[in-house]
């Protein structure tokens, strides 16, 4: 259990980073509509 | 310092060329697919325009090199690798043509198709994603000797973490690169309302992009810990390279200097690209093979070396000339007609 954390919660942190970017940018491009 | 560090030496500085000048193709590429998507192609069309062109394609010459120098400098890597990366590197070929072609017929083509330009905006991004499976390949463990010859273990590949977080890495550092350097183009332009698109992209993308890098030395502690030890032996490089990227963003953020943000930016990748060839020495393919495992004979490898740093020669004033002509001409940049860059 603590392995698979160690290795996967990581990802996580790192996933939600790149659904954060994706939607910052689709938010400034609606304004931009 | 012997032939076999030059010639490596040689070579990465190749690789990062090409990483740098095809991140901002591929990425360029992606946002003009993505702003067909989010109907944002008002803003950044032109500018992405300017900067896209057929002509880019001279960037493969880089890679080029880099699997020729591969090849000539170390034959016994091409023995080892070139078996088990035939399917990747394949895969990578094929998304190369895609793109290539549709490039072409997004450019030159009499109708503008929404699906050429994400066809080719989709291959940019899945390019370096297929690519740097090369480099997790050579951390070992994903590679078996069977009757004397290496066998590429497919199934341990996909499921590995090292892999996917590689990849992310090559797909979220495309993005930000290519978005700090159109930024800095968008500024060189004066086009203000692509330039304030472009810098909230690039401060979008840089938390992944460090999130990603610092996933990877993770991972690598789990994988590969004499590399991670070597890694930890350098540290001072890596921090170095944060240094940098905190430059990059602080300028980002304040809206200043963009283009000393751009260079930082360079000055970061490189920091952190040296600092990784430098721990990943002297093996090209843990535990398999070292530089110094079947490295060409001495004759070999100075006329390779000459022969290299001549093409160097050759090709730096090619780019040069084409930058200075089209890329950072102000007036072509800001599509004025006939005072010059046409």
């Amino acid at each position: 259990m603590d392995h698979f954390l160690i290795t996967y919660a990581p990802f996580i942190v790192v996933i939600l980073s790149i659904i954060a970017a994706f939607w910052s940018g689709l938010k400034d491009d609606r304004v931009n509509r | 310092m012997d032939l076999a560090i030059v010639g490596i030496s040689v070579l990465w500085l190749f690789l990062f060329g090409y990483i740098i000048i095809a991140s901002i193709d591929f990425g360029a590429g992606f946002f003009s697919a993505y702003s067909e998507l989010a109907n944002t192609k008002h803003i950044l069309h032109h500018i992405i325009q300017r900067y896209l062109s057929p002509v880019w394609e001279v960037t493969n010459v880089f890679l080029v090199f880099f699997f020729v120098g591969m090849v000539g400098f170390f034959p016994s890597a091409a023995f080892y690798y070139g078996t088990i990366l035939l399917v990747p590197v394949s895969i990578s070929n094929v998304l190369l043509a895609i793109r290539g072609s549709y490039y072409a017929f997004q450019t030159y083509g009499v109708k503008d198709s929404k699906i050429y330009t994400f066809l080719y905006g989709v291959a940019g991004l899945l390019i370096p994603a297929s690519l740097s499976i090369v480099l997790t390949i050579s951390e070992g463990g994903f590679v078996e000797m069977v009757d004397g010859n290496p066998v590429l273990l497919y199934e341990k590949l996909f499921f590995s973490p090292l892999t996917w977080s590689i990849v992310i890495l090559s797909v979220v550092s495309v993005l930000y690169i290519s978005a700090t350097f159109l930024t800095a183009y968008a500024d060189i332009a004066k086009d203000f309302d692509a330039r304030r698109l472009l810098r909230k992209y690039a401060l979008a993308w840089s938390g992944p992009t460090i999130l990603s890098a610092t996933l990877i030395i993770w991972q690598l502690r789990q994988h590969n810990f004499s590399h991670f030890e070597k890694i930890m032996d350098i540290w001072w490089i890596f921090a170095l390279s944060g240094v940098f990227f905190v430059i990059t963003v602080a300028l980002l953020w304040m809206k200043k200097y963009y283009s000393l943000a751009f260079w930082s930016l360079i000055i970061q990748f490189s920091l952190a690209f040296f600092g990784y060839g430098i721990s990943h020495y002297p093996y090209l393919l843990y535990p398999y093979l070292t530089i110094y495992d079947g490295f060409t004979n001495d004759a070999m490898a100075t006329a390779l070396i000459i022969a290299f740093i001549a093409g160097f020669a050759l090709l730096i004033p090619s780019i040069w000339l084409l930058a200075r002509l089209f890329l950072f001409n102000k007036s072509y940049v800001r599509g004025e007609k006939g005072k010059g860059g046409y």
